[in-house]
């Protein structure tokens, strides 16, 4: 199509506008001549014409500014024809039905009453079928189904699609247009620059498509990210004019502008496989969750993500009363995290919370507290318990063998305890332990080290080493080097 | 004509007569108040009849909206605003510039706070090398901090809208360049409540000499209620002032004050059920246990020798050194959101002290030493897991010298500077070892992962378990946030 001028494009714009009068004159005119049928409503009927008049003026005056609005280009040729012409004869529909109207009130025939009411039933169905196609070119042809419910889906036909993005199954094997780029640009891209609507004379569904780019050209240059225009627009503020997707509409994730910059990077092609494209780790990373959304999560990390069972809160409200600082997390879960302070009965209250949430206390800090070793055996109970701080209390090594049993454990402080290198065997078994800490105790700094070959990722610190050099420097050293 | 009436219609006749306009305001204000109340407390319900247990209640009740990564907050700011291309920002291309007028370009449509007509680049005043294991470049002006970079998050791309000292101060710190709003501290601790009945949930420190230009209102709670403002405490003499008893009034008498003020406090309370009544009872209480709990912590005698060492702490003086001690004893303590500021910063190169060359290394010293070995200290108490530490000024510098007044001066400076500067953070779920943000040739403009003050707010706010946009107040007739209506959480800095 060719492209109209700024003038009419100009007025085209206030289709949008207009197209809301004869939408609710004739849908009123239409109702007002149903119901001044009816005797009640008699006292109606003078007014039909009026409004069926406004209702056939304002649609020519709509379909005008439609056809105006047409030349500029945007919206795909299959849609647009059938919205333009069920416009174009709803305007003839409106017009016959006001003049058929005129007919009859000068002559009641019956062959006009007839007629008018046929043309008056007509000119409706024109009416919802351009106002829906109309819609379809503004908002997507899912627009409407997007969210019905499955069921009412199944009703109607329409196929129903997974919740959520479709995992990839064999990763290397995916081909990175196909299974990662088609997808994303679906999601966040084609609901402007699809087969029926092409916003900036762009569509971005199909190879050929996203080749040919918009009005301003091509819209990537494979090989160079950063000079491609979608990138560049992508990485504006999101208040700037150009930037994409626009300001309100649901924006690309980071990973999402990552997968894209990567695949342009590689030469943007349309067939190649994942393997067959070199990758950083970066992107390794954000890949391998394409695949498994947990790739690069902790253990710790999917447990806290899956929640736990639900807590009776007359037992939370109840701790709370006494005055123990206990809390949940946040407050999209039901994990716990629990403070004591030296003033608590620390041993007793531990035996009652292992027996009230055994699964639902995770973060425990009893630094600083009279905390025994038999306290500490209570702790073991805490089965999903990662963070454990029992600094600055007088647990010893044979207490720790009540934490074998914590599979999460992934944070434990210990400094200031009287814990030795005998103590750490006990912990050799808690596969998610991640840091330690054991400054100002017996541990040594060999048995540290060893502790720490022992299990891969645990990082143990010891403090550190203060060297006074002279009277205004020092130097600061780690005792124990982490791995 | 004359009616008689019994007893207790006549009462009650009197009674109404009696009732003026003063009364039936005074009532008003009751319902008004208890609707305060009702939204103080976060639930519909408000019992008078136990005052200071519904306020302890609430405060254990605040819970964040999702799991955080950070539960305590050191906020180091540096007031006046250090340079970042004597810190952080290595520029050899500006090296190359030094001396030269600055090119037009850059001139065009800028305001300075002094820079005159066309000022001289300045090359960077310091040496730089690759630090730790990540290689970040940092100047030898913080040789101490250079040894734990690799715990650190560097953002380079910080930029501001405003370019003096207070309105900057008040943008950082409570989201709006003008005063009135909660600062950061007391937005935190209107979240997510406090972890010591003993201590505020909210504490400030001081050094350099100078409070921060905006004034304490950089530490007030603005709309919020007053019990959420920053608790200024000073490392010489009284730490907090009038904390302790005046001379001939002991501990026993000073309680039975404080009770009976605040039996009168609980009267005027249920008579007109305002909010503040309340948070002046609660302070009243926290005064009184602060007298104890103050002291203790504020005291750092009893710190080893070689933590006096690592931090270039000495007892009694105010410093900002004592004061990164004290924060960590407050920390360790449950204390929220501990809030330093040091003075000291503005290095237009007017005098020899502000001079980037000589005075700036002077500055860099202490300062250096006792940062590090907060963020080493923390380390080794298993602290800085989840204790976020956040550095920076208010803005940064420009990359050409100032020439106030429109004549060269003799020592070396930079004026204010939005478009770019330095923040680190450490711990409390950041990334260690990562630097975020690339900035041009001269460190000028950011390039590349720009970081808005609002985003910085959005994503310490992220840290806490607070979502910036649903954070809000209702105040003044609409609701508040200290993102403002922008904001985005950084979330390239999260490990």
């Amino acid at each position: 199509m060719e492209q109209g001028s700024d003038i009419i494009i100009f007025f085209g714009r206030f289709h949008p506008l207009f197209l809301h009068l004869p939408i609710g004159f004739l849908a009123l005119g239409f109702l007002m001549e149903l119901l001044s049928r009816k005797d009640q409503f008699s006292y109606l009927k003078p007014a039909v014409g009026f409004v069926l008049a406004l209702g056939a003026l304002s649609s020519l005056l709509t379909a005008v500014l439609g056809l105006m609005l047409a030349q500029a280009g945007d919206y795909g040729e299959d849609l647009l024809f059938i919205h333009k012409w069920a416009g174009i004869l709803l305007v003839v529909f409106a017009f016959a039905a006001w003049g058929l109207h005129y007919k009859r009130e000068k002559k009641p025939l019956i062959q006009i009453q007839r007629a008018y009411t046929g043309t008056l039933s007509v000119m409706m169905l024109f009416l919802a079928g351009a106002g829906h196609y109309g819609g379809s070119l503004t908002h997507g042809s899912t627009y409407l189904t997007q969210y019905m419910p499955d069921t009412m889906k199944k009703l109607a036909g329409i196929p129903v699609e997974e919740k959520g993005p479709k995992l990839i199954e064999n990763l290397d094997e995916a081909v990175v247009y196909v299974d990662i780029i088609h997808p994303i640009m679906e999601q966040r891209c084609n609901s402007c620059h699809n087969a029926s609507k092409k916003k900036g004379d762009l569509q971005m569904h199909t190879p050929e498509a996203l080749m040919k780019g918009g009005e301003n050209g091509a819209i990537f240059e494979p090989g160079s990210a950063a000079e491609s225009e979608m990138i560049k627009r992508v990485h504006l503020e999101e208040n700037h004019d150009d930037h994409m997707p626009p300001k309100g509409k649901s924006q690309l994730t980071d990973e999402q502008v990552l997968l894209l910059e990567w695949w342009i990077n590689e030469g943007a092609s349309f067939d190649k496989k994942v393997a067959e494209l070199e990758a950083g780790d970066e992107v390794k990373n954000v890949l391998l969750t394409l695949s498994d959304p947990n790739a690069n999560k902790s253990a710790v990390e999917i447990l806290l993500a899956e929640g736990t069972t639900a807590i009776e809160e007359e037992k939370l409200n109840a701790y709370v009363n006494e005055g123990i600082a206990i809390k949940r997390l946040s407050n999209e879960d039901n994990w716990l995290q629990v403070t004591l302070y030296r003033k608590d009965s620390v041993d007793a209250i531990l035996t009652r919370l292992a027996a009230d949430f055994p699964e639902q206390i995770t973060w425990l800090d009893v630094k600083d507290t009279k905390l025994s070793d038999k306290g500490l055996a209570e702790v073991g109970k805490l089965k999903n318990l990662t963070r454990l701080r029992a600094e600055k209390t007088a647990v010893t090594d044979a207490g720790l063998a009540n934490l074998q049993g914590l599979t999460y454990l992934e944070s434990l402080n210990l400094y200031g305890t009287s814990i030795t290198d005998a103590g750490l065997a006990h912990l050799s078994n808690l596969p998610n332990l991640r840091r330690l800490y054991a400054w100002e105790t017996q541990v040594s700094r060999e048995g540290a080290a060893a502790f720490m070959e022992t299990s891969g990722n645990l990082d143990i610190n010891l403090g550190y080493e203060v060297n006074v050099l002279d009277s205004t420097n020092v130097e600061v050293k780690p005792i124990a080097v982490s791995n | 004509m004359s009616k008689r009436i019994d007893l207790t219609s006549e009462y009650q006749y009197r009674e109404l007569q009696s009732r003026t306009r003063r009364h039936f305001i005074k009532q008003c204000t009751t319902g008004l108040g208890g609707i305060a109340l009702g939204s103080l407390l976060g639930c519909g319900r408000s019992n008078s009849t136990n005052t200071q247990a519904d306020i302890e209640a609430f405060v254990r009740k605040q819970v964040p909206h999702f799991a955080p990564s950070a539960k305590r907050i050191i906020y180091l700011h540096m007031a006046g605003a250090p340079s970042q291309l004597e810190l952080f920002d290595y520029k050899p291309e500006l090296a190359k510039l030094d001396g030269k007028d600055c090119p037009q370009s850059l001139l065009e449509g800028k305001k300075f706070a002094f820079i005159q007509g066309v000022p001289k680049m300045l090359g960077p005043q310091a040496e730089f090398s690759p630090r730790g294991n990540s290689g970040m470049m940092v100047s030898d002006n913080l040789p101490h901090f250079s040894s734990i970079v690799d715990d650190v998050t560097l953002i380079k791309t910080m930029h501001t809208d405003q370019f003096n000292h207070a309105p900057a101060q008040l943008l950082l710190q409570t989201g709006s360049p003008r005063l009135g709003r909660p600062s950061m501290g007391s937005w935190v601790t209107y979240g997510l409540g406090s972890e010591n009945e003993d201590l505020p949930g909210f504490m400030v420190l001081v050094s350099g000499g100078n409070t921060p230009d905006a004034g304490k209102s950089v530490w007030g709670s603005g709309f919020l209620p007053s019990v959420y403002q920053g608790v200024q405490c000073r490392s010489e003499g009284d730490p907090v002032l009038y904390v302790s008893n005046p001379s001939g009034i002991d501990g026993n008498l000073r309680k039975q004050t404080i009770d009976a003020i605040n039996q009168i406090n609980e009267k005027e309370y249920k008579e007109f059920g305002d909010p503040e009544t309340l948070t002046r009872i609660s302070q009243y209480e926290m005064a009184y246990r602060m007298q104890t709990s103050v002291p203790e912590v504020m005291d750092i005698k009893d710190e080893p020798e070689y933590i006096h060492e690592m931090y270039g702490t000495e007892p009694g003086k105010t410093s900002f050194a004592n004061n990164c001690l004290l924060a960590r004893r407050l920390i360790e303590k449950g204390v929220r959101f501990v809030q330093l500021f040091d003075w000291g910063w503005d290095m237009h190169g007017v005098a020899e002290r502000e001079a980037l060359d000589t005075g700036l290394p002077i500055k860099c010293k202490p300062i250096d030493k006792a940062m590090t070995a907060l963020v080493k200290d923390l380390k080794q108490r298993g602290l800085l897991d989840d204790t976020l530490v956040v550095w920076g000024g208010e803005f940064g510098r420009t990359p050409m010298q100032e020439n106030r007044g429109g004549k060269e001066w003799p020592f070396k400076g930079r004026d204010h500077h939005t478009e770019a500067f330095p923040v680190w953070m450490a711990g409390g779920g950041v990334k260690g070892g990562f630097t975020l943000g690339e900035t041009d040739e001269i460190g000028y403009y950011g390039i590349q992962d720009k970081v808005h003050v609002h985003d910085l707010q959005a994503t310490i706010l992220h840290l806490m378990g607070m979502d910036h946009e649903k954070f809000t107040y209702f105040a003044q007739g609409r609701d508040f946030r200290l993102t403002d209506v922008s904001g985005k959480v950084v979330s390239k800095v999260i490990a």
